[in-house]
């Protein structure tokens, strides 16, 4: 199933949620938007997510406290997808800064993270 | 070298100086390029957040560090939109010269994407009497760096002159800085000189000034904060208890996490469990009672009484209203 907001697009593959966030800055009011629509998919059951942010321009604080925690909602574990030195910098400065509550990785591609989430389905 | 490497490099050098010197609110701009210096950059910017973050928290182990909330930038503006009044403070944080903003747009001050977000509220103004809101903008400094800051817009009329618009901009800095940077005694200084304390205070307050946290203990008192976090759903043991397994004793637990996260354990566990509970009342059809357990509540009642309390609907009202 496949959906799409003006900041992710949505589709669950084989137990694992796909969500490719888009060229965007992150702040708290994006961050509500992106976790309600996942959450909508998702539709109460827990999933493994895997987080594609390769094209993610940047983050500020609160948009980062809110996904650790909210954002984490029927959440088992997250994998990010980072491919350049701006995509690693900003999963390490989350994974530093924010002590993500549940098992959270970043890869350099799709098929390793799916493999670290296919743990937890 | 590259042009947009040095420059790039000179803004980093920039900004380091700056945050050596004790000023964090300023932010280097980020470029197209995805390069390693880029992601330099921007680890710098989060560095400088979490360093101003901890100045208005007050940083870790304190004496009388009240936080004090004192006017940094001020301007008068027109009803075109250009700067009648500036404050010293505000030239020394945008490192220009008066005359160089007087009578000059208050857009020019601005970066490209908040002269966008300004014009839209300056029109709002435009169209009434008084009016009052806040806006966050991105101030450009002259030596290229950018210092966001949440701007207080407050439009009134000034007889015989039109409209005017005060702009306030405020700092969160502490007591001490406040002292070394020789402003005086006109800044409120917080609750230390409000009230007559009583002697239950004062002995409180002596108390405090005696207990200094280590690195040490404020790494444990940041772990508990991790372990309550991932265990929400499991019962939480005595204040003691949880000290002893920390490292730590009761004392400096519960002052500590007052100090580093400005609530008690105790409130700070039952707000992170309803929080977790809300995302689920709200996103999920999950019975109210396995969302209790879940998230660690002995009993549905005790449950509902409590989310009631905290956002004043019980999780079926909740639920309902979400729904539509």
């Amino acid at each position: 199933m496949l959906a799409e907001n003006d900041y992710a697009t949505y589709e669950i593959i084989d137990g694992v949620v796909h969500v490719i966030y888009k060229n965007i800055d992150l702040d708290i009011s994006t961050s509500v938007r992106i976790v309600k629509d996942r959450l909508k998919l998702q539709a109460g059951r827990f999933m493994p997510v895997l987080c594609d942010i390769r094209a993610i321009q940047g983050i500020d604080k609160a948009a980062r406290a809110y996904l650790s925690l909210e954002g984490s909602a029927f959440v088992n574990a997250v994998a990010f997808v980072v491919d350049s030195p701006v995509s690693e910098m900003l999963s390490d400065i989350y994974l530093t800064t924010n002590s993500p509550t549940i098992p959270t990785k970043s890869f350099l591609n799709s098929e390793e993270a799916i493999k670290f989430l296919n743990r937890f389905r | 070298m590259e042009e947009h490497i040095e420059q790039r490099l000179s803004s980093l050098r920039v900004m380091l100086l700056k945050m050596l010197s004790g000023s964090y609110y300023q932010r280097i701009k980020r470029s197209e390029h995805n390069d390693i210096l880029e992601s330099f950059i921007i680890g710098f910017n989060v560095l400088a957040e979490e360093f101003q973050d901890v100045l208005v928290h007050q940083g870790y182990a304190n004496r009388y560090a009240a936080i004090l909330d004192v006017v940094q930038m001020s301007f008068i503006i027109d009803e075109h939109g250009m700067v009648e009044m500036v404050n010293k403070q505000a030239c020394n944080t945008l490192s220009r010269r008066k005359r160089n903003i007087i009578d000059r747009p208050f857009e020019a001050l601005l970066t490209e994407g908040s002269v966008k977000k300004w014009e839209k509220v300056f029109q709002q103004c435009a169209k009434r009497r008084a009016f009052d809101t806040s806006v966050d903008l991105v101030f450009k400094s002259k030596g290229g760096l950018e210092i966001p800051k949440t701007v207080y817009v407050s439009r009134y009329y000034k007889t015989a002159q039109g409209y005017r618009t005060l702009i306030t901009v405020i700092h969160h800095t502490n007591y001490q800085k406040k002292l070394q940077s020789g402003i005086t005694g006109k800044i409120n200084k917080g609750k230390l000189n409000e009230k007559k304390r009583s002697v239950k205070d004062r002995i409180a307050l002596l108390k405090k000034s005696k207990v200094r946290l280590s690195l040490e203990d404020i790494q444990k008192i940041k772990m508990g904060h991790d372990m309550i976090l991932t265990n929400l759903e499991h019962d939480f043991p005595s204040l003691k208890e949880f000290a002893l397994q920390l490292g730590t004793n009761e004392f400096k637990l519960k002052y500590g996490f007052k100090e580093l996260y400005g609530t008690t354990v105790h409130k700070f566990l039952i707000e992170e469990r309803l929080r977790k509970a809300l995302m689920m009342v709200l996103y999920s059809d999950r019975p109210f009672k396995s969302i209790a357990e879940m998230t660690g509540f002995k009993s549905l009642p005790h449950f509902s009484r409590s989310f009631k309390n905290t956002y004043g609907h019980s999780p079926s009202e909740m639920r309902k209203i979400n729904n539509g």
